[in-house]
């Protein structure tokens, strides 16, 4: 079975009140009368561009650990936000302070893949939300002692990356890399360079 | 016992004690979030934001039509063309707002200034390891110092943000360039 950390419920208290003392103007989570709890608090790993097409190893000699944790934020059976935390620099491993809530897709997203890993990956291990930004894509990275596997939750149509299925890391790496990155601006006045020195 | 990751056991959030209030100046007009159709097109669906509350009748797809020369409405749906990045300060003079573009992020204090003006801040991310970039929408200012960031990537979409988390987009790069309008 694939599992997520256990947080001591001080942890936990205290990341919810954080998160209701953040709720966005706008949220949902805002409306008079509005009833939430937090489901499940993943570490977030990030894989940049370049260790994804130049990079050696498996997975998760490529990652890059933020050092963020996400929650995932239910009214009711649906999760259409989520919220950010750090760990404090005197206690790493738990999270400790809410930078971010957010209404986003990716709660809902993240949500059914959580349910798919639940129902469909027998393998021991532990999961992580993984961040691929240069490619807009979203997921779970299952690494355990038998498990090395990404499952895509959200990602867009030109990166061909079936949602909700086990892909191997390997492959995995192998399909995104194949696809060009999002450049987003571009290029400025024709440059290669898009950004200048230092960017 | 192990669980498995779905935790139907949900901590309860004692909703309700948020202060709601921002430091938008009396009277502005709101920023209605736009998430960008097309996966180039951040810099057009912060100019739909951007342009709407001035009465500034541009879409996301009427500016890339613009910017091309091509026909990119609707979207989805769009010709393979009109998917491409361009430049705040290159693409929306021409319908009306002038665009200052800055090669640094900027100090919190200037970025309050804006907001209390009325005016977003539009911020270009760098993801660690990449070229590529990306662009969001600071709306609005909350009294606590958070701020409300609009970024039309649905992956991180409406919401409010400490500063820091900014200047880190998000934990996944940094904050390098700036425009003000």
């Amino acid at each position: 079975m694939v599992t997520a950390p256990t947080l001591a419920p001080q942890v936990l208290n205290s990341i919810a009140n954080q998160i209701a003392e953040r709720v966005p103007r706008s949220s949902e989570l805002a409306a008079p009368g509005a009833v939430a709890g937090i489901g499940e608090s993943l570490r977030v790993a990030l894989l940049p561009e370049d260790e994804l097409t130049g990079g050696k190893g498996a997975l998760g000699d490529r990652v890059v650990e933020t050092g963020q944790w996400h929650h995932q934020i239910y009214t009711g059976d649906d999760a259409r936000s989520f919220a950010r935390s750090i760990e404090a620099p005197e206690a790493p491993g738990e999270p400790s302070e809410v930078v971010e809530v957010a209404d986003s897709v990716v709660a809902a997203d993240l949500g059914r893949t959580i349910r798919w890993v639940d129902e469909n990956v027998p393998q021991e291990g532990e999961a992580e939300v993984l961040m691929v930004p240069s490619h807009f894509t979203v997921g779970l990275w299952l690494h355990g002692p038998e498990l090395d596997a990404v499952v895509v939750s959200s990602a867009p149509p030109e990166m061909e990356l079936p949602r909700n299925r086990l892909i191997e890391s390997g492959r995995f790496i192998e399909m995104l890399a194949a696809r060009p990155a999002i450049e987003g601006l571009g290029a400025r006045d024709g440059s290669a360079a898009p950004l200048g020195e230092g960017a | 016992m192990a669980m498995a990751i779905g935790n139907r056991q949900l901590q309860p959030i004692p909703l309700g004690r948020a202060q709601l209030w921002t430091l938008a100046p009396p009277g502005a007009a709101p920023t209605t979030y736009v998430k960008q159709t097309e996966t180039n097109w951040c810099w057009a669906a912060c100019g739909e934001m951007v342009m709407q509350p001035r009465g500034i009748a541009e879409t996301q797809c009427t500016l890339a039509s613009k910017q091309f020369t091509l026909q990119c409405c609707p979207s989805p749906g769009a010709p393979s063309g009109c998917n491409r990045g361009c430049w705040p300060d290159v693409a929306y003079p021409a319908s009306g707002v002038p665009t200052l573009r800055t090669a640094a992020p900027l100090a919190q204090a200037t970025v309050s200034a804006e907001i209390a003006a009325g005016r977003p801040v539009q911020v270009c991310y760098q993801w660690t390891g990449s070229s590529s970039t990306h662009v969001a929408l600071i709306v609005d200012e909350y009294p606590n110092g958070d701020f409300e960031v609009y970024d039309p990537w649905p992956g991180y979409g409406p919401g409010r943000r400490q500063f820091s988390q900014i200047q880190g987009a998000y934990g996944l790069g940094r904050w390098i360039q700036s425009f003000t309008f």
